[in-house]
């Protein structure tokens, strides 16, 4: 073999070769982060498509929107405020990812654009075609409550949902307010937004915990059926409200302990036993 | 028969003048430290009074010892439930108030004052804050004052006196008192062993010595409290307990503890007996009036063909039964019967006896006036100024009949030696108190040339520790043997 063509071969391979990385990692930031909540020419899901965004606001304003949405909407930018109003007022939660990373989502997705040239809607809100809650069952809603309540532990052995989320629900007793309450959350997502969350969630504390822990397809499945059902019933649940009875118990078994101390401690030896020869005032003038 | 040996003492309080010398020579080895200023491991009482700490007898307030329940004993303030409710506040330990604020005084002020118009003093200051104080308690705080309202009324060995009684306890010219020395008893059920949640005090199986383990105490403090006799004391700069080890390195060493050693009055004796530990429990939880006779029951006779042979098989060494044979303590307790325990309701089962003081009971008033007479003042017991019932509670858990026995053997060995120094009396007059509590003139002359004459070596006879054997158990000592040497080596310096 000629040693000139195997130089030409091995730039070339190293060429694809750096191509292909770089253009993986965008491709890999936006599956992982951003595609829970977009697409790239298959509609709206929670925020917008994304088809050929990069041809519709500059890249510095979109690098700068990308990590952190809320500053820009604070910072009065009309854009994004629109966009804010536009999507039922759901932040996209901010990241780390640097300038360069986001240029490289932003490639991506451009060139992603062409690809799907054709199937694109436009990026008006249509529902994804088939619903993946289509075939569910009240089964499937036991299982997710399950799941959400932490009756059942999922299969990977992530925590229940309730640790930090509520819902308006009688069958969950107690539940958290670390992060929102989801009674609404089928109503302003609808099933897919909940499914690509849940898959892989772009909110940085809940992805940090189910990043070794992630849910099985049929457990993202009951649990957004679990969702949808509580945004149905929500009008006929009448959840006890705990919050003051818990302070209520909290007083009166703060009483019974005390009480009982005084009544266990009541026989004690109160004063050292030469009190009165030592509370005597002192003769000495000072 | 479990047979063991137990280094035991007997303290002679007739012939305690409250010197206090005791507890200077134990003060300054062992408690002259910080932390420890307040521990009197050897400490002098007045009785009547309060001792230290302040009504430590009173086991309502204290809660040591024993308790019987059903047909055993139980710790009176320690145990399952009570451990965890005092854990982290025990109300029945003796605070700083119950003991005192020990205190200096700052003598380099009467070098170092400033020139003025006025001697410079040295001003009282507190061990443990270093402020000015003004003491209104001490360890003997209540010396000689047995007649106070504020300390001998308040004794509880006199509440369940009558009125009367008490009343006529102290009356002016008939009050009375007496000095009460008190080590830590070492004793054989000893309820601060018991009450220790750390396992950090244990009883010497070769000599009965009750200990502190240092490095295993964690400062529960179970058994300040449970010690009725308020013998451990908390070392609040160490944070361990300490308590009276008995001169341990001396006794080791052949030599009498240092309490002893300096006793002036020569009033404490010490040495062996042999007990039975299998009867520990039994006796400890007999009924209260057999208290003292079963306590005294269980130690055996060391000249006994059968108990040396229990005691040899228990691996009591030869030296040690020897010490038995010859033990002052045992001729005291034993032979004589003149010894008793201090408090034994508390059912410890103390090692610490005491000879009751006689004369305190000794003359009485009639028609109103002290009587001093020579004929009436050796006169009946009964009609003794302290009241028997006193002395009752506090060496023989009540029993008033057991301390007039001992009391009227004290009198015999009087009377007879009266009649041998002296020859002033007649013959039926000594005779009568001698055949009353069955003693002969040679036991009478014995208990005299003891209590009176003793030798040094009379008083102290302490077995050998057999260090060595004991060493042996530990590292062989062949190991050794040829190897060691004083441990440098260095080359020598030359020239000049």
């Amino acid at each position: 073999m000629n040693i000139y063509r195997m130089k030409t071969l091995l730039l070339f391979i190293g060429i694809f070769a750096f191509t292909i990385v770089f253009a993986g990692e965008g491709e890999n930031i936006f599956k992982k982060t951003c595609a829970a909540c977009h697409t790239i020419g298959k509609g709206r899901l929670v925020g917008p498509d994304l088809k050929n965004i990069t041809k519709k606001q500059s890249q510095e304003w979109l690098v700068s929107f990308i990590q952190s949405s809320t500053a820009k909407i604070k910072s009065g930018d009309a854009d994004a405020i629109a966009i804010f109003e536009q999507y039922n007022k759901i932040k996209m939660p901010d990241n780390n990812y640097t300038d360069a990373q986001i240029i490289k989502v932003l490639n991506y997705i451009s060139q992603a654009s062409g690809i799907n040239q054709g199937s694109g809607t436009g990026g008006q809100a249509t529902a994804p075609a088939t619903d993946i809650l289509s075939e569910t069952t009240a089964e499937n809603i036991k299982a997710g409550a399950a799941i959400f309540s932490g009756k059942q532990r999922p299969v990977n052995g992530g925590a229940a949902c309730s640790s930090c989320h509520k819902v308006r629900d009688e069958r969950i007793f107690s539940s958290g307010t670390l992060a929102k309450d989801l009674s609404l959350v089928y109503d302003v997502m609808g099933s897919a937004g909940i499914a690509a969350i849940v898959k892989s969630p772009p909110f940085s504390v809940m992805g940090a915990a189910y990043k070794n822990h992630p849910l099985t397809e049929e457990e993202v499945i009951n649990l957004t059926a679990y969702l949808r059902s509580v945004s149905e019933e929500r009008i006929y649940q009448r959840p006890t409200d705990f919050s003051m009875l818990f302070v209520f118990f909290g007083i009166v078994v703060f009483i019974i302990i005390f009480m009982s101390t005084i009544i266990l401690y009541f026989k004690r030896k109160k004063l050292p036993v030469n009190h009165d020869v030592l509370s005597r005032p002192s003769k000495v003038i000072n | 028969m479990d047979i063991r040996s137990q280094i035991a003492m007997v303290f002679h309080l007739d012939k305690c003048i409250g010197c206090h010398t005791c507890s200077i020579a134990c003060k300054n080895i062992w408690t002259d430290r910080k932390g420890a200023e307040y521990m009197w491991w050897n400490n002098v009482e007045t009785k009547p009074g309060t001792g230290y700490p302040s009504k430590w007898e009173d086991q309502d307030i204290y809660k040591g010892g024993w308790e019987k329940k059903g047909k055993t004993i139980r710790l009176k303030g320690a145990g399952k439930f009570k451990g965890l409710k005092n854990m982290f506040h025990n109300p029945n330990m003796p605070v700083l108030e119950d003991y005192y604020e020990p205190w200096t005084y700052q003598y380099e002020h009467l070098f170092e004052a400033e020139e003025g118009d006025d001697q410079p003093v040295a001003r009282p200051v507190s061990l443990i804050t270093g402020e000015p104080i003004t003491p209104k308690a001490g360890p003997n705080w209540d010396d000689d004052l047995g007649g106070s309202q504020e300390y001998a009324r308040k004794d509880v060995n006199a509440r369940n006196l009558s009125a009367a009684e008490q009343e006529a306890m102290f009356q002016l010219e008939r009050m009375s008192f007496h000095y009460l020395p008190r080590i830590c008893n070492h004793c054989l059920n000893p309820a601060c062993v018991a009450a220790c949640p750390s396992g950090a005090i244990y009883k010497r199986g070769e000599d009965g010595i009750v200990l502190i383990n240092q490095k295993k105490c964690r400062a529960w403090r179970m058994c300040v409290t449970a010690c009725p006799y308020k013998k451990s004391y908390f070392n609040w700069n160490t944070g361990k307990s300490e308590k009276c080890l008995l001169c341990y390195p001396r006794v080791e060493s052949g030599q009498a503890p240092a309490c002893m050693h300096s006793c002036v009055g020569r009033i404490r004796y010490l040495g062996v007996l042999l007990y039975d530990a299998d009867k520990i429990e039994a006796v400890a939880s007999c009924a209260e009036h057999d208290l003292v006779e079963k306590h005294l029951d269980i130690y055996l006779d060391p000249n006994d063909p059968a108990v040396i042979k229990a005691a040899r098989a228990n691996g009591v060494a030869d030296s040690t039964i020897t010490s038995a044979q010859n033990s002052p303590v045992y001729k005291f307790v034993k032979k004589w019967g003149l010894a008793l325990p201090l408090h034994p309701e508390f059912r410890t089962l103390p090692n610490l006896f005491y000879v009751p003081p006689l004369l305190p009971t000794m003359a009485f008033v009639e028609n109103g006036s002290y009587e001093t007479t020579s004929e009436s003042f050796w006169g009946a017991i009964e009609k003794s100024r302290l009241p028997m019932k006193y002395l009752a509670n506090l060496f023989s858990a009540g029993n008033e009949k057991t301390i007039e026995t001992v009391l009227k053997k004290l009198m015999a060995v009087r009377l007879h030696r009266r009649n041998v120094t002296v020859g002033d009396l007649p013959e039926d007059e000594v005779n009568g108190p001698m055949n009353e509590v069955m003693m002969d003139k040679d036991t009478a002359d014995a208990i005299f040339r003891l209590t009176s004459l003793p030798l040094f070596d009379d008083r102290f006879v302490i077995p050998a520790a057999h260090r060595e054997e004991a060493m042996e158990m530990l590292e062989s000592t062949a190991d050794v043997k040829g190897n060691t040497g004083f441990g440098f080596k260095e080359p020598p310096k030359r020239g000049l």
